[in-house]
């Protein structure tokens, strides 16, 4: 699209020229009214000759131009040209980041406060700019960040003592202190636009015993309270910028981090430069990370390919060999804590947050009928025709990696059984089911199998291809029969259940109140033993598997590429991208 | 009725001569052909067809033309390219007739009311048709896709929406014309009723320029509506539809580039035939425009 | 005169005002709103309350319509609540890139164009001509997406002569950008330059018709001369103008094209704010383009009545 302005620029130029030639326009032409035959009107309402989406056929006559009017407008267009380029220039100064990481992100971040943030690919920002009390390893336990050690939790798990460590700063140079962790657990709690409160909630105090300890009064005893303490709640921002920014914290977010927030030119770039106050700055070698938004995958990995950008996330399954054979790339393929599946509306029926009830949709009255959809589908067959056997088939909310891991054996495809349970419905076959899938081509790839997969059971699955706002809308106000859906996956197994199954949740899209599920789900969180607590999350594993309302399809496979040149880059099952240690090889 | 008699003979007449101009072009009567081929594979689609062209086939994806019996490969879950080709051919010709025909419907009667009345009636119209340019079309399909669900209905509203503004303006502009010729003023002291002025004497004067304006409004409706099927607004799935088929193709350019080539000639050769049968129309009923 | 243009100035500032209650209410009637789009992994009905009070989106729509109004006639489109930047500067960013890429577009089509309708006017009915009008429709049916995708599977991907998507900024790297540009503009170019070389050919036809090329002529200047000197050189008005009104057909065809080629501009601006049901971002877009449109229409129609009074527009003159 043309600006405005360059538009006003020529065309006034016009209007000017032409009211100077008298050889056009007299006082008696300007004056002259009455109505003239439309046919040969201004060129503007030949426009009407524009059909829909682009091209146009407009030919209309002019009176003839004087020569004086060919060079202006040459001249103009020489003009705009230079305007094009001189304002190109001025937007696009600030952006000069020679030797900065290029690393293109696969979803835009939201606001960059760790109170209001609640996206995914934020939390690969923040993973580089605000450092939390606590992270996890590679091997996916928690570890001390800015804690000096894993929190002394007392024998009733009402009282969590953390200590941070000394002698760190903020990048605004201040010193982060117990009183800094109060404050951003307090802002986390109370600031209306948090959306760390419900998993905060069992928090009821913090108090301040020593300059570097704070304790954590709980109502209750709540076991994921460390792992929460590792992510965006865990995160500690400086209180001087908190009193000076208030709620734009997110325009100049100011934590500890190897790299300081530098701009935010549009939703689309974050540029972070290395910081000069980090307690491990020796450490980090790259002078600053660029975050460029790109959602296509094809558009990531050719930008990958062509030498645009250094880093990517989330390469598609089908461009993973391309990436992987292409000699000046590498590639890592993570099974992530998340998966996908599909969600099946047992109880929505006024909303995610409401009171649940018997929707009008054969999967909630027929249980065994989603035992039977279940059985129609291969799993193994999905996983490698459209994912390119890159992710893991799962059928549990719980993790296949990590200490949570729970793998149980998962239904093998059985259509025979799957005919017999339709069947021993009675319903007249084929069994119409709603599927709506996000419309994008690999969720509708993914639809279009579980439809022919289904058929062979007797269901004819309808693939509605839905734009993705209106899908969560619909999940939440429980206007669906079942969607296709996922979840980046936290590293408690709690914060991958209870908000998905315990009645009156906002995730809980499925409208599921299944009074045993809810049961081990109050047990788990607040069991402290860890041996106690696996064997809780197992049976929740097998009584979620049975009851299906949520029919778990996959632990996705996240497939992280980079130019070889790139080492030290700190990716785990989480999926977050730690740049702290990495460098550019032999252009840094 | 002498004036309308005349007008009626000089009608016939040039009816002949259009003709006559239009079939003495080799190049349109080559669009026309493709037009009815077009036509026919959308018909004979059932028949045609080596495949079904929703059916998977997940031990033989992505194969390459002529590998097992698929002339054009298949896709990336196994479905005959060449089978989804011949029926896409239907949704791409109902998006962009319907469309078409749903615009100019709409169109005519508000165009004739905006040009034969005038004043506040125009006044109103051309600023309501101004607003429905001004507005980014996009933005109005994507809008009605996510409130309906993308489907084949939605996208022949919009597109039919699309078109109304155009069809609007074209007749309003040609009403002008003829409402000051001397056989609509006769009618007028003859008190013969507006409606009937309207309808049975004014309309079938401007029909030409409409004519025009729709045969050429199919082919952009075409392209539209593979430019919306290409943004994930199109018809559901499994259904073959060469916009979607592009769209699918583009996740498999390095591995399956046929994928992305054969939808696309498709929709250009279609689109192309269109064109050139329009443009000859054009040139036949409208001498004197370009 | 006078009355003419504030006439016309008034009819495109009703325009603009009704594009801007329409988008309003549009965006509003989607299902969803920002909150829910932006807080798909939390979205706690308090905090969602929370967030469409700071906005105002709690409002009734009609003081919420006028706040918006108030501040956007300053220039203050409001903040994003997805993004929590100021709409002002998330256009001005994207503006330049849209701006680039149409200005090339423009370039491509003037450059393919004027001497392609140049040497078919030359013959009307000729070999040269039939070709020339031939490729013009070719250019006008080429889906421009598919060309994107074709362009990309041979200079890219076959051939690797070109980055295949994706955008550097002009300043620390202006090769760098064009060679991003390049395919790009093309692309977007070739719609346009079939509009142009139809419009070049028929008014260079007439022209030569006229009585003073035809004293041209006499006066025994060249073929070249009285072309280039004169048929061209006086019907450039009417094809630059036909530029103009090309707007639409950009806006139009920029979205696919940044799409396709994966260019953060205003095009994807555009989709991505009602993707996440960005009201403001939206709204500021939406009326930064139909300003765009009514200005364009505003200006062509005024320099038509002052150009040509003999086509004077209906309507101005009562």
């Amino acid at each position: 699209m043309m600006s405005a302005l360059l538009y006003l620029h020529r065309v006034k130029f016009l209007y000017t020229v032409g009211r100077d030639d008298p050889g056009h326009t007299g006082p008696s032409a300007v004056e002259a009214s009455g109505f003239r035959t439309f046919k040969n009107a201004g060129c503007g309402d030949l426009q009407g000759f524009r059909p829909v989406v682009g091209i146009l056929y407009t030919e209309c006559m002019l009176s003839r131009p004087t020569r004086a009017t060919t060079k202006l407008i040459v001249a103009v267009s020489a003009l705009l040209l230079v305007l094009t380029s001189c304002t190109a220039s001025v937007f696009g100064a600030e952006r000069n980041n020679t030797g900065y990481l290029v690393v293109a992100l696969a979803g835009q971040t939201g606001i960059l406060d760790p109170t209001q943030s609640s996206t995914f690919d934020s939390r690969i920002v923040f993973a580089n700019l605000c450092e939390k009390l606590y992270d996890v390893n590679a091997a996916l336990r928690i570890v001390p960040e800015l804690a000096a050690g894993l929190p002394k939790i007392s024998a009733d798990g009402l009282t969590y003592d953390i200590t941070v460590r000394a002698g760190i700063k903020f990048n605004d140079g201040t010193t982060l202190d117990a009183n800094a962790v109060r404050t951003s657990l307090l802002r986390d709690k109370t600031d209306p636009l948090s959306a760390r409160k419900s998993e905060l909630s069992p928090v009821t105090s913090v108090q301040v015993l020593d300059p570097t300890t704070v304790r954590l009064h709980l109502k209750t005893p709540f076991s994921p309270l460390t792992s929460i303490l590792a992510d965006r709640s865990g995160m500690v921002m400086s209180p001087t910028a908190l009193a000076k920014e208030g709620d734009n914290f997110g325009r100049d977010p100011v934590c500890v981090g190897p790299f300081s927030f530098q701009a935010e030119p549009s939703p689309d770039e974050i540029d972070l430069v290395r910081s000069p106050f980090y307690y491990d700055s020796r450490s980090v070698a790259l002078p600053g990370i660029t975050f460029r938004v790109i959602v296509q995958p094809a558009v990531r990995a050719t930008d990958l390919r062509s030498g645009d950008i250094d880093v990517m996330e989330q390469a598609a399954p089908q461009d993973r060999t391309t990436l992987g054979t292409d000699p000046g790339l590498a590639t890592r393929t993570v099974p992530s804590l998340g998966y996908s599946g599909i969600y099946v509306n047992v109880g929505n029926v006024k909303g995610s947050t409401k009171a649940s009830g018997l929707p009008d949709n054969v999967l909630a009255k027929y249980p065994t009928l989603r035992t039977a959809l279940d059985l129609s589908l291969d799993r193994d067959a999905i996983n490698k025709v459209v994912f390119d056997g890159d992710y893991t088939p799962s059928c549990t909310p719980l993790p296949t990696i990590g200490q949570w891991a729970v793998n149980l054996p998962c239904p093998s495809r059985d259509v025979a059984k799957a005919r017999e349970l339709v069947s021993r419905t009675g319903l007249p076959t084929p069994i119409t089911i709603d599927l709506q899938v996000p419309n994008d081509s690999l969720d509708e790839e993914l639809g279009t199998v579980i439809q022919s997969m289904a058929k062979d059971a007797g269901f004819a699955v309808r693939v509605d291809a839905t734009e993705f706002t209106t899908l969560l809308a619909n999940g939440a106000s429980g206007k669906f029969q079942a969607q296709i859906s996922g979840w980046s996956g936290r590293l408690d197994p709690d914060q991958d259940i209870s908000q998905f199954y315990l009645p009156l949740s906002a995730l809980n899209y499925s409208g599921n109140n299944d009074p045993r599920i809810n049961m081990l789900i109050n047990q788990g969180r607040t069991t402290v033993d860890t041996a106690a607590r696996k064997q809780i999350y197992r049976q929740i594993a097998q009584a979620t598997l049975a009851q299906r309302g949520i029919i778990y399809l996959f632990e996705t496979g996240l497939t992280l590429a980079s130019k070889k040149g790139v080492t030290g880059i700190g990716y785990y099952g989480d999926a977050l991208i730690r740049l702290g240690h990495a460098s550019l090889g032999g252009r840094a | 009725m002498s004036a309308v008699t005349v007008a009626d003979a000089g009608r016939a007449l040039a009816r002949r001569k259009a003709r006559r101009r239009l079939t003495a072009r080799p190049l349109s009567v080559l669009g026309l052909v493709g037009v009815v081929v077009v036509v026919l594979v959308a018909i004979l689609a059932n028949w045609i067809s080596p495949h079904d062209p929703t059916l998977p086939n997940f031990d033989q994806v992505l194969a390459p033309p002529g590998a097992g019996g698929h002339l054009l490969g298949t896709d990336e879950l196994g479905r005959d390219v060449l089978s989804r080709l011949f029926y896409g051919s239907r949704t791409t010709l109902i998006a962009g007739v319907l469309a078409t025909l749903l615009g100019t419907l709409v169109a005519v009667p508000i165009g004739l009311v905006a040009g034969y009345f005038r004043g506040w009636a125009d006044v109103v119209i051309s600023r309501l048709v101004d607003v429905v340019l001004a507005f980014p079309f996009l933005v109005f399909a994507v809008g009605l896709a996510a409130i309906l669900g993308p489907s084949l209905q939605n996208v022949v509203l919009a597109l039919g929406v699309a078109q109304i503004p155009g069809v609007i303006r074209v007749v309003r502009a040609e009403v002008f014309a003829q409402r000051e010729l001397e056989y609509v003023q006769a009618e007028v002291v003859n008190g013969t009723p507006t409606r009937a002025i309207m309808f049975r004497h004014i309309l079938p004067n401007v029909l030409n320029p409409v004519v025009v304006q729709t045969s050429l409004a199919v082919p952009a409706t075409i392209v539209g509506a593979a430019i919306l099927s290409f943004l994930g607004l199109g018809v559901q799935p499994p259904t073959a539809d060469w916009g979607t088929m592009l769209a699918d193709a583009e996740n498999y350019l390095g591995q399956a580039p046929w994928l992305g080539v054969f939808p696309g000639v498709a929709i250009f050769l279609t689109t192309l035939c269109f064109n050139l049968f329009g443009d000859g129309l054009r040139d036949a009923l409208d001498p004197t425009a370009g | 005169m006078t009355r003419l243009v504030l006439y016309r100035v008034g009819s495109a500032l009703i325009t603009l005002l009704l594009a801007s209650i329409v988008i309003f209410l549009a965006i509003r009637a989607l299902p969803g709103g920002p909150a829910e789009a932006l807080s798909a992994e939390s979205n706690d009905p308090a905090v969602l309350q929370a967030i469409n009070h700071k906005y105002g989106f709690d409002q009734p729509l009609v003081p919420q319509y006028f706040r918006w109004l108030g501040q956007a006639v300053t220039g203050n489109f409001g903040t994003s609540p997805n993004s929590g930047l100021s709409v002002s500067s998330t256009l001005l960013n994207d503006l330049p890139v849209t701006m680039e890429l149409a200005v090339l577009g423009l370039l491509v089509a003037v450059v393919i164009g004027i001497p392609a309708g140049v040497l078919s006017a030359r013959k009307p009915g000729g070999t040269l001509d039939s070709v020339g009008s031939t490729g013009a429709l070719a250019g006008l049916s080429i889906p421009h997406f598919w060309f994107g995708i074709l362009l990309i599977l041979g200079l890219s991907v076959w051939l690797k002569v070109l980055p295949a998507a994706g955008f550097v900024p002009i300043v620390p790297d202006p090769i760098g950008n064009l060679e991003h540009m390049l395919m790009p503009a093309v692309v977007l170019g070739t719609g346009i330059a079939a509009v142009v070389m139809r419009q070049t050919r028929s008014s260079v036809i007439t022209a030569m018709a006229s009585d003073y090329v035809r004293t041209a002529r006499a006066k025994g200047l060249s073929e070249f001369d009285v072309i280039g000197r004169h048929a061209l050189r006086n019907s450039l008005i009417t094809v630059v103008t036909v530029i103009g009104l090309q707007l639409g057909a950009l806006i139009g065809g920029v979205v696919t094209v940044e799409q396709v080629f994966g260019i953060p501009g205003l095009g994807k601006l555009t989709l991505d704010s009602v993707y996440n049901r960005d009201y403001p971002t939206l709204q500021g877009v939406v009326l930064l383009t139909a300003l765009g449109y009514v200005i364009t229409n505003l200006l062509v129609d005024l320099t038509y009545s002052v150009l040509n009074p003999r086509i004077r527009v209906a309507g101005g003159a009562r």
